[in-house]
């Protein structure tokens, strides 16, 4: 089973998020976390087969900023099936997610950008 | 202080298209809704002059989310708004599909996260323009009389601090909803301010 995990400071943003997913695709399994070191935490508790995972993260948060956290999952997810969605649009940060190999969306977020988005990574799941 | 009319005009310039960049995000948000949008202020004044002139266009309960950033210079990012329109936002952030309960629940995330939204936009295209990077903190909500709000903790000790004060205001005719984006930087950037300022300028005179 796939399972995504939603990494964001903002309640409302992981709420809606969990609400437009839950309505694309149904079989996955959410999974939340507010901040870099609770992912990494709950993460390591998991113990995910590289392959089954997808995962969303913001980038300004408390302590660790999204694109560090993206690099510290490259053990248990591949770059290319992750994306920084953060409304921190400055190059810098683009340009930061295309180094790591790493998706990049613009929020405001929507279903269709969503959608596109899990159209670019779930070719590269273990599963398709 | 020393700003030159050159340096007024580039920087209304950049705050224009920084909360031209809000605007759209924003609009965005709200499904396509156009955002029409004043022409940029600056003002230097002390907090309290500024609070009194917030008071005659929010009244006495201002909402508004606040976001600190720092880069060559630092300062605050704010959106302000009047209490009675913070609902609109929240319905416009959440959308139709939401229950009415857990928006309600959800109305103070669901507001800090318009505003970081809109204030990065407009920060980050701010600091693409004149080539640096800004780093902003995490967004809270403050609701309160103007004066509690723009002195935040530290009271007031602040009242008589001056700062720049850039401002657009924005509505969206539809929603009935308007508000203002703002950004006060302390005295003390605005000297760092006017290097980004002239680096900007010479740099598009070498091109």
């Amino acid at each position: 089973m796939t399972s995504i995990l939603l990494v964001d400071d903002s309640k409302a943003a992981r709420m809606m998020l969990q609400h437009w997913l839950k309505a694309l695709r149904p079989d996955f399994r959410i999974v939340e976390a507010a901040d870099g070191d609770s992912a990494l935490a709950l993460m390591e508790k998991e113990s995910p087969d590289r392959g089954d995972w997808l995962a969303l993260i913001d980038y300004n948060m408390e302590g660790m900023h999204g694109t560090e956290l993206a690099e510290r999952l490259f053990s248990y997810i591949p770059p290319n099936c992750m994306a920084l969605c953060t409304a921190n649009i400055q190059k810098a940060v683009q340009e930061r997610a295309e180094k790591l190999g790493i998706h990049y969306l613009k929020k405001p977020l929507n279903p269709k950008k969503i959608a596109g988005l899990l159209a670019q990574m779930e070719p590269h799941l273990a599963s398709s | 202080m020393n700003l030159s009319d050159i340096h007024v005009d580039l920087l209304k310039e950049t705050f224009n298209v920084g909360v031209g960049q809000a605007a759209t995000a924003l609009s965005e948000i709200a499904g396509g809704e156009e955002i029409v949008l004043s022409v940029p202020q600056i003002h230097l004044l002390t907090i309290s002059e500024l609070s009194e002139q917030v008071r005659t266009v929010s009244g006495e309960k201002l909402c508004s989310v606040v976001e600190e950033f720092q880069g060559p210079f630092q300062g605050r990012a704010m959106m302000l708004y009047s209490e009675r329109e913070s609902l609109e936002l929240v319905k416009l952030m959440l959308g139709e599909t939401f229950p009415v309960e857990q928006m309600s629940e959800m109305e103070g995330e669901a507001l800090c996260e318009v505003g970081n939204i809109v204030l990065n936009a407009c920060l980050s295209a701010m600091a693409d323009m004149l080539g640096f990077e800004i780093a902003t903190e995490i967004p809270s909500l403050m609701i309160g009389h103007p004066n509690e709000v723009l002195m935040g903790d530290e009271g007031e000790a602040m009242k008589d601090k001056r700062v720049l004060y850039l401002k657009m205001d924005f509505s969206m005719q539809r929603f009935q909803l308007q508000g203002h984006i703002g950004f006060f930087l302390d005295f003390e950037s605005i000297t760092q301010l006017v290097a980004c300022l002239d680096e900007y300028l010479n740099s598009m005179l070498e091109m």
